[in-house]
């Protein structure tokens, strides 16, 4: 059998496309995961804010790696094989559900979700 | 192989799937008979492992009765467990999550479908990480999922109860889902097999959505052989998905001829350095030297951006995840808080009590790399290393048929073990998350053990070429049997 290479040290990036890092720690301030919290409309409680801000600060810092690599000349993939969403024809497709998707809401009535009132 | 006289004095758990389907089809066991043990199975082991979130007795049986009256399709009469990321209709589709445990899905996903048209019986919906996030099962709203090879240790994740069940015994295939190694390392930990097709080779409709342009259905069973009748019945176009790729199915099964000779099998270096354990690599090596006296030729290759894999998808699912669980708001299906004191304490508050913590991270984390200011130093940049990684194999397969390399870099870990740490579960995954990156097809294939726990080994291949990593796993299990070891206490 082929003789596997011993280890090599920490994994690399082995080639040219290295440029010199630049790498700082990215630390979330407080501010920083209210803001992101109210974005994604989660509502935290106020205490877990801190615990929050150092665990989001710890993910973030791995993003670093990629500060590390040149991508100039690179493309954005956004899709795995590099298509297109297909298109159909703009025709109705299915028989109106509205009975059967009401039935599992939290409240609805005459055929409406109903939520808080929002004008006064 | 058995032949089929053998498996008169055999349970219906000790077959393989083909060997359970001729059993049912010459008379040995009914329908009704075979998902009837393994509900009992089930109902015995299951209280232990936690491997399922909901279990449909009744519909089961009536379901298999009916095949017994006029069985029809090629896996008439073959038990299955659904992912509990699937919508199935009339039956409670939680993801994992409180957000969805009242959730009670009102159509069937198109895997659904298509095992159901096949002649499955489904006999319940399997415990998973919350959303499909997590490497271990322990974030489930329904409480971790306990490896049947070590009660201590986690069956990872997130298609950990699929995995568990398959490998209890308690049902002979299943459903998973793979966003960054979410069926293979599941599979690894728990010493079955799992594959992952092509991206696009199997429909995400009806399947809970996570991160879209990685997400992909596939399955669980024992062996290879058995993973290819499975995927043959989940394969395949539907105009529903818009990413599903019209694309011709090859016969899984037919290509199932055992002979690797000649085949270049490249191992990548990145994936056999500092990080994989000793004793794990010494599983693998005797796997891999099992494949050259199979006939195979070992290429040693380069994916130099390997490293870069973890950064790439923990910046891509979470920003996809963030908008994908935008949905959930306690508006139209799923979890409402109580007593909302106007619209934005309604969606704040269900969200908030709704979601668990590790979903909450990712949302947040995929909100804060999509946000003004910081959308092309990270999301734009990953999808740009992404291609590199993706580029990585494209070169690879030029010179080699298949690539083999580890799962993970260890067996199983203990529950709890890194429950506290995120980035420490995070840079578990990567030797997974490359190919998910990429898009291409990979297998875990049950190679080992180290301390009685399982070790995998992972075959990637090209894009859609299911049919040659399904062979080359055959071949491997017609001439090992780590596939068909039994866990103490569920045989």
């Amino acid at each position: 059998m082929l003789a596997l290479p011993p280890s090599i040290g920490t994994l690399r990036v082995s080639d040219s496309r290295h440029v010199k890092p630049k790498v700082k720690p990215v630390s979330l301030s407080a501010d920083q995961v209210r803001n992101v919290a109210r974005l994604a409309r989660l509502g935290l409680p106020e205490d877990q804010i801190a615990e929050y801000a150092g665990e989001l600060s710890n993910i973030v810092d791995v993003f670093a790696a990629l500060e590390r690599v040149n991508t100039e000349a690179v493309e954005p993939m956004a899709h795995p094989l590099d298509l297109t969403a297909r298109l159909r024809a703009d025709e109705p497709q299915a028989d109106n559900q509205r009975d059967a998707f009401q039935a599992i809401a939290p409240a609805t009535r005459d055929g409406v979700y109903l939520v808080p009132k929002v004008i006064e | 192989m058995t032949d089929s006289n053998s498996t008169t004095s055999r349970a219906p758990h000790d077959m393989s799937l083909v060997e359970l389907l001729a059993a049912r089809r010459t008379g040995t066991f009914t329908a009704e008979a075979i998902a009837a043990q393994f509900l009992d199975r089930i109902e015995a082991h299951d209280p232990a492992l936690n491997g399922f979130i909901s279990v449909c007795r009744d519909s089961a049986l009536a379901q298999a009765r009916l095949l017994d009256e006029a069985a029809a399709g090629d896996l008439a009469g073959l038990p299955i467990a659904h992912k509990d990321i699937f919508c199935t209709q009339g039956v409670r589709t939680s993801c994992g999550s409180r957000m969805l445990d009242n959730f009670v899905a009102p159509y069937d996903a198109h895997v659904v479908e298509r095992l159901a048209a096949a002649g499955t019986v489904m006999l319940g919906k399997t415990n998973m990480d919350e959303f499909a996030m997590g490497s271990s099962n322990e974030n489930s709203f329904y409480g971790p999922v306990r490896n049947p090879w070590n009660a201590d240790c986690v069956p990872g994740g997130s298609s950990g109860g699929s995995a568990a069940a398959v490998a209890a015994g308690l049902v002979p295939a299943a459903t998973g889902t793979d966003t960054g190694g979410s069926i293979r390392q599941p599979a690894a930990f728990c010493g079955v097999t799992g594959i992952k097709p092509t991206y696009g080779r199997v429909s995400r409709y009806g399947m809970i959505a996570f991160a879209s342009s990685l997400d992909q259905g596939g399955c669980f069973a024992r062996s290879a052989e058995d993973c290819a009748h499975v995927l043959q019945a989940m394969a395949g176009f539907d105009a529903r998905d818009s990413t599903s790729v019209e694309r011709d199915v090859p016969c899984y099964t037919d290509g199932l001829s055992g002979d690797i000779n000649g085949l270049r099998i490249g191992l990548p270096r990145e994936y056999f350095a500092e990080g994989l354990e000793d004793a794990s690599r010494g599983v693998l090596d005797t796997a891999i030297a099992e494949l050259e006296a199979l006939g195979a030729t070992l290429v040693e290759i380069d994916l130099p951006h390997t490293e870069l894999a973890v950064s790439t998808y923990y910046v891509l699912a979470p920003a996809e995840a963030s908008s994908n669980l935008a949905r959930f708001d306690g508006v139209r299906y799923g979890y409402r808080c109580d007593n909302p004191v106007d619209l934005e304490d309604l969606y704040t508050r269900s969200r908030a009590e709704g979601f668990g913590r590790e979903v909450q991270r990712r949302i947040m984390v995929g909100a804060y790399v999509l946000s003004a200011g910081y959308y092309d130093a990270y999301y734009l940049k990953a999808q740009k290393t992404r291609r590199l990684i993706a580029d990585d194999f494209r070169s690879a397969f030029d010179n080699v048929d298949l690539i083999a390399a580890p799962v993970t870099q260890a067996p199983a870990f203990r529950i709890g073990e890194k429950a506290d740490d995120p980035v420490a579960m995070y840079l578990n995954d990567v030797y997974t998350l490359p190919a998910s990156l990429a898009g291409i097809p990979g297998m875990s294939v049950p190679a080992g053990f180290v301390d009685g726990r399982p070790v995998g080994l992972q075959l990637l291949a090209p894009w859609f070429e299911e049919g040659r990593l399904l062979n080359a796993a055959h071949a491997f299990q017609q001439a090992t049997d780590w596939h068909t070891q039994r866990p103490a206490g569920f045989e």
